[in-house]
């Protein structure tokens, strides 16, 4: 039996629904010395702001059971410096380029979007609304659906590609934040962002990491952003979800699926093992034979009840 | 002398515990051979804690294998303790930059940050200086031709490794004797202090800093140590090994 692994991502082909996740993959090749980067679904760039951002000081990470703190900080080199040295070499893959994008405020927002809206190598962008708004007190901009909204708006008039937009699950309602990015124009949701977390050095009696409190990642947050996916695509099952948390085997990966996502992306795993990809997605397709499931985009949402 | 970075699944071929919490395990590798500086990411098949692979410094590497020297008392370190020969060991490396060439180099090692020096002198030569708080942390490993300093004087002089440099620097009879670089590995005081050292007497200084990673492949922007120059370095991508004068120690 064969599997026919290609999906249809909000208007994208994808040979295969595994995507990296932004942050835990480079900003271009830097991967590439440890597996061929062209059998991924699509590339996700770390992060990128309109101006240069140095980041926090260590310690910016954290290991926690069956999880990773981060507090990178959004450290990037800027959209321009990221234009000129990484762009060109993922332009070279021959695979959708999406890049991950946010600013400090909607202005510089906006102004991010636009111009990575001019490069004819970006397939699609990547909204990260987990990022500080300096200008309203540092509440992130996906916590409050009405600074969400216009925000989603000014971007989606700022760009022609397919703007997508990466919620955060700190929130009382996901489903509030979907409903908010899909009515200013998203046309994908990646669900979702990190689980703030921290830690505590007992010998130093001092919280960790560095800025006092963390993002989680890994294998501990599956279940949580499972079941945000599962929420999302249960309030609006047209939106295309790009499921994200915890993946390191290919049945992780075909449980989002089951949940209502179209695509999945990996992060930590790949910390954990940089060729993680080929081995999940080798995982996926045996997975798939094994179940007698020839296509997985036909299993898309199916562990709803009545959709199966 | 940076080389290609792989990742593969090594067998571990021999294993020893010297005693003061040491382990050394060496594998069969395919990777490109490592270069003393260098360091590799090692994880066992232990499921999904602790997650991340561990930074370990090469302490040997030839054509087919690869020697690994490290402490235990964390939870990574204490899983990798206890590989046994045929076990398999995730290896990612070699990563990072190695030490430079130089004709007279003095390397000088705190405690467990002796690897990369021992391999460094092996493979180049070189005057190693080593600082132990005693004689048992030491475990033997030892070798005649260093110049040993203890806390308690147990093994070598009594004093600090940076005590024993200056006086050494202090006793040479001639400027053709004088060392041309100083790299060393240890605590960053013990670094901070030979770097101010080696200013003084105008000798380059190298460093190696063990900063937290979680990739050590360069993706993740963990790692970051502060810079002189004002913002961070990547420890995994820039280093492990700086030029003294760059980093904030
Ligand atoms: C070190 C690190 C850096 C990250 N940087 C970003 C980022 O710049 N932008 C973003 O939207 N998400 C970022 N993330 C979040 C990941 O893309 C992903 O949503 C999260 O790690 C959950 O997936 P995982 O459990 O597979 O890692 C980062 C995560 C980690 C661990
Ligand atoms: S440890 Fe990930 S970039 Fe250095």
């Amino acid at each position: 039996m064969t599997v026919d692994t290609t999906v249809t991502l909000a208007g994208v082909a994808l040979k295969n629904p595994l995507m990296t996740a932004s942050g835990t993959s480079g900003h271009g090749l830097e991967l590439a010395p440890f597996f061929d980067l062209s059998i991924l679904g699509a590339f996700v760039t770390k992060g990128v702001s309109m101006a240069p951002r140095a980041g926090n000081p260590p310690p910016r990470l954290q290991e926690t059971p069956a999880g990773l703190l981060n507090a990178i900080g959004l450290e990037n080199p800027g959209v321009e410096a990221f234009c000129a040295a990484a762009l060109p070499g993922l332009a070279t893959l021959g695979i959708p380029v999406v890049v991950n994008c946010f600013g400090e405020d909607p202005e510089r927002t906006v102004a991010a979007v636009e111009a990575l809206s001019r490069e004819t190598a970006v397939t699609a962008l990547e909204l990260n609304v987990s990022c500080p708004n300096v200008k309203a007190g540092g509440i992130a901009f996906g916590t409050d659906p009405a600074v969400l909204r216009p925000l989603v708006e000014a971007c989606r008039r700022a760009t022609a590609k397919p703007l997508w937009v990466k919620l955060s699950p700190n929130v009382t309602s996901i489903v509030a934040m979907a409903d908010a990015a899909l009515q200013g124009g998203a046309d994908a949701l990646t669900c979702v962002n990190t689980l703030l977390g921290c830690d505590i050095d007992v010998k130093r009696r001092r919280f960790l990491p560095s800025p006092g409190r963390g993002g989680l990642s890994g294998p501990a947050t599956l279940p949580v952003a499972l079941l945000k996916v599962a929420e999302v695509h249960r309030a609006f099952p047209q939106a295309p979800i790009i499921g994200v948390g915890g993946i390191r085997r290919g049945e992780d990966a075909l449980k989002y699926l089951l949940a209502g996502a179209t695509a999945v992306q990996i992060g930590t795993a790949i910390l954990v093992e940089p060729t993680a990809p080929v081995r999940i997605l080798n995982e996926l397709v045996e997975l798939c034979e094994a179940l007698g499931i020839t296509r997985p985009a036909d299993v898309i949402g199916a562990a709803h009840p009545g959709q199966s | 002398m940076e080389t290609d970075k792989s990742y593969e699944l090594c067998r571990v071929r021999e294993r020893a515990a010297p005693g003061g919490g040491l382990v050394s395990i060496t594998v069969e590798t395919t990777a490109p051979v490592a270069a003393p500086g260098q360091f590799a990411m090692l994880r066992g098949p232990w499921g999904d804690a602790p997650l991340l692979p561990r930074a370990i410094s090469y302490r040997g590497a030839g054509p087919g294998w690869a020697r690994f020297l490290f402490r235990t008392g964390g939870p990574g370190t204490d899983r990798l303790a206890r590989l046994v020969p045929g076990d398999e060991v995730a290896v990612a490396g070699p990563l990072g930059n190695a030490f430079p060439p130089a004709k007279r180099p003095w390397l000088v090692a705190g405690g467990v940050g002796l690897p990369p020096l021992a391999f460094y002198q092996r493979r180049f030569g070189g005057t190693l200086f080593w600082g132990v708080p005693t004689a048992s942390a030491a475990a033997g490993l030892a070798e005649k031709s260093w110049r040993l300093a203890s806390d308690d004087g147990s093994l070598g002089v009594r004093g600090t490794v940076v005590d024993l440099v200056a006086a050494s620097l202090g006793e040479l009879v001639n400027d053709a004797m004088a060392p041309d670089a100083i790299m060393t590995c240890g605590p960053y005081p013990m670094m901070a202090a030979l770097a101010r050292l080696s200013a003084a007497r105008e000798i380059p200084c190298f460093v190696s800093l063990e900063g937290k990673m979680a990739c050590g492949i360069g993706v993740c922007c963990g790692c970051a140590h502060p810079a002189t120059a004002g913002v961070y370095v990547h420890v995994c991508e820039k280093g492990p090994v700086f030029p003294a004068h760059e980093v904030v120690l």
